[in-house]
């Protein structure tokens, strides 16, 4: 019995070749951006930048990659799938997605009504985890890429992923990767958002100022980096149909999360303020209608009354639900509390949140500690 | 016997072929309870408790004729076992590998594992059980600032007929294993010892669906495929990427070992079955059938898909009859 064991395990073995065919790290592409845009013919443009192997060796000879230390490629087809194949032809080695950290797509894509159909496609990628950050870009994705630079010499993978993490803490982004996205548009929660990118307008300015826009932000600021990420796109079914500012933006995420810190203009000052605690979100069924009760907690930097800076990002607050329900966009995440009013899905998919959210009565309370 | 196991050997067996068969069963072959996949589990708890009940009663003539009906279900659960761990090989990484020789290595553990014999299984059960919960430890503890509990709502995710069709589906995961573990074990098992197996299994089950569950959303959308679910719980996108390896660390070792502990029960219980024909005939025989249905791809088959809602009924007419005709004792059992 064990001779037969053996010799079947043994005629096994060539069989197994399952790891043979894997690629060396050599031998794979590994996209770290990618753009998508819609050529004017209605096909896709897919834009990669991917490092250079071998640069970075101060001198060493015969580096692959000396000079630029990303490559820019593009291909285009008639859809997704066919510009992909054409990606993989383009790359010259195996195209690997699985680090990608940002897509980016152009507004003009983002907007059109074929948008949730690549959505899907995008996702269903192969190796493509969704963990990257998502962008929504002024003018084309391709030409947005190509004018990525790192700032600080670091790799642009460390590079893009610390930029993000600094810019969502302070406010200035919503946190959405492209999963969110894509588990946004399959399911019955709140509306997804994007980032949204625009690029640098080269003027010279002063320091940054946090309440703000992008234009003003752009006048008044001078940065080394020729791509900026500030503000959110809206997406409702799937298609971005408004943007908030980088100001809305903040109100954007205080509804939805904390922020470790950020100035607010209120009683003409500025105030030096963050989120204690993570806000407290109710929902409540008055008939057909929903009820929106959400506490905002800060502290303040700063000494003095907080009144009148409590009223003012309450009323900045309000500004932006109203402008979100004049769009019919629904990204603060009340959907889940509200769904927790009904007993099934059926019930809640009946009741039409994203229908009836503009008629939902959001009260908000802020509420403004003085630290110690 | 070589493929018998200890009491403790079987519970251990079971707790961790059950936890995984329960967490698999929720999350990707049935969608039917939608976001309340963890109420399933414990409805299929509750289902399953009666039956479970009757088979430890049984008269031993009677258990040895119930063998036949949990062979069956244990090689085509195996089967659908080997068949979905391949299809997640090939959604990870092999994608350009044909599917056959994605199963051909774990068919190789299995007969490596029957080799060894029901108690080693045992002993491999206890150690990952402990492995598992400090992967699953890492893994709940990074997760743990994105997870949702929004997603949660409606508590009654696809309503009552969602969640009884999964519960049902799980009542018949739990009295398949359940009564298996009775059936390889070579002392009397008890049901208070299979009721605890039950009991863990289940809460812990539970607890893993309703986390998947939190990380993402219940999808209400037409477009949900296979490879999206499966995708969608490996990487869900929303998680640092390298949690990636722990979780697939946790969900390869699960299901290797529910492969494992179904083939090493269809050989026991092909013994029980033909008690004179010899162990490694035996062997060999329960084997063949695992290896058929998985290499044919029979658990694919639109009959199978079919037929596998139907799995606690079956079970639980196949005790009851055996009860009746047979008639059922009260052993003393140590448990």
């Amino acid at each position: 019995m064990r001779r037969v064991l053996v010799l079947m395990l043994l005629m096994i073995i060539p069989a197994l070749t399952g790891c043979a065919v894997t690629g060396e790290v050599e031998n794979q592409a590994y996209a770290l951006v990618m753009g998508v845009d819609k050529t004017p013919a209605g096909g896709i443009d897919l834009t990669i930048r991917i490092p250079r192997i071998g640069h970075g060796d101060s001198g060493g000879e015969g580096a692959v990659g000396k000079g630029e230390p990303y490559l820019v490629l593009t291909a285009g087809g008639d859809d997704y799938a066919q510009a992909m194949e054409h990606l993989q032809w383009a790359a010259a080695r195996e195209l690997n997605l699985s680090h990608l950290n940002l897509l980016i797509v152009s507004e003009a894509l983002a907007t059109g009504a074929d948008f949730p159909a690549l959505i899907r496609e995008i996702a269903t990628t192969r190796h493509l985890y969704a963990t990257a950050g998502f962008v929504v870009c002024e003018g084309r994705a391709g030409d947005f890429i190509e004018g990525q630079e790192t700032l600080l010499g670091s790799h642009l993978s460390s590079d893009i992923s610390a930029m993000f993490r600094h810019y969502a803490a302070h406010g200035f982004i919503p946190g959405s990767t492209f999963a969110d996205l894509y588990y946004a548009t399959l399911s019955c929660y709140s509306d997804p958002t994007g980032l949204w990118g625009f690029p640098d307008s080269g003027e010279q300015a002063a320091a940054a100022v946090i309440e703000t826009d992008e234009s003003s932000l752009n006048a008044q600021t001078r940065t080394a980096s020729s791509r900026q990420y500030l503000g959110t796109a809206l997406f409702r079914d799937g298609v971005c149909v408004g943007r908030l500012d980088g100001a809305e933006t903040l109100c954007l995420n205080l509804l939805t999360r904390r922020v470790d810190a950020f100035g607010f203009e209120a009683d003409g000052r500025v105030w030096a303020l963050s989120s204690a605690l993570p806000p407290r979100v109710r929902a409540r069924r008055d008939g057909d209608k929903m009820r929106i009760d959400v506490s905002v907690s800060l502290v303040s930097e700063n000494p003095g009354d907080p009144a009148g800076a409590e009223a003012a990002v309450a009323r900045a607050i309000t500004q932006v639900v109203d402008k979100c329900k004049a769009l019919r966009v629904e990204p603060f995440g009340f959907a889940a509390k509200a769904a927790a009013r009904f007993a099934t899905l059926d019930d809640w998919l009946q009741y039409d949140w994203r229908a009836r959210f503009p008629e939902a009565d959001v009260r908000v309370a802020v509420h403004i500690a003085t630290a110690e | 016997m070589r493929l018998e196991m200890s009491r403790s050997a079987a519970s251990a067996s079971l707790i961790a072929a059950l936890t995984s068969r329960l967490f698999y069963g929720l999350t990707l072959e049935t969608a039917d309870a939608a976001n309340a996949g963890w109420m399933a589990a414990l409805l299929g708890l509750a289902l399953s408790l009666p039956s479970v009940w009757l088979m430890s009663r049984l008269r031993p003539p009677a258990r040895r004729a119930l063998a036949l009906p949990l062979l069956v279900g244990l090689a085509l659960d195996a089967a659908c076992t080997v068949e979905c761990t391949a299809y997640s090989e090939s959604c990870l990484a092999f994608n350009h590998v044909a599917p056959v020789f994605l199963m051909l290595p774990l068919l190789a553990a299995i007969l490596r594992c029957a080799w060894l014999g029901g108690d080693a299984l045992g002993g491999a059960a206890r150690i990952w059980t402990r492995l598992f919960a400090a992967l699953m430890l890492i893994v709940i503890l990074y997760q743990l600032p994105y997870y949702n509990a929004g997603w949660l709502m409606p508590w009654f995710g696809a309503g009552g007929g969602g969640i009884l069709r999964a519960g049902v589906r799980a009542a018949g995961w739990n009295v398949l294993l359940a009564g298996s573990a009775a059936g390889i074990c070579r002392e009397e098992i008890g049901f208070r010892r299979l009721l605890r197996g039950l009991l863990v299994s289940t809460a812990v089950a539970a607890g893993l669906v309703a986390l998947r569950q939190m990380m993402a959303p219940a999808f209400t959308s037409e477009a949900v495929t296979r490879f999206t679910r499966i995708d969608t719980l490996l990487t869900n996108g929303r998680a640092p990427l390298y949690l990636q390896l722990p979780m697939i660390v946790a969900w390869f070792g699960g299901m290797l070992h529910l492969m494992c502990f179904e083939s090493v029960a269809a050989c026991a219980l092909t013994r029980k079955l033909l008690p004179n024909v010899k162990e490694g005939a035996c062997m060999a025989l329960g084997l063949a059938a695992v290896f058929a249905l998985a290499l044919l791809r029979v658990s694919r088959a639109v009959a199978t898909l079919k037929l596998a809602p139907y799995l606690y009924h079956a079970l639980t007419a196949a005790a009851l009859t055996l009860w009746l005709v047979k008639g059922g004792e009260a052993p003393c059992a140590a448990s």
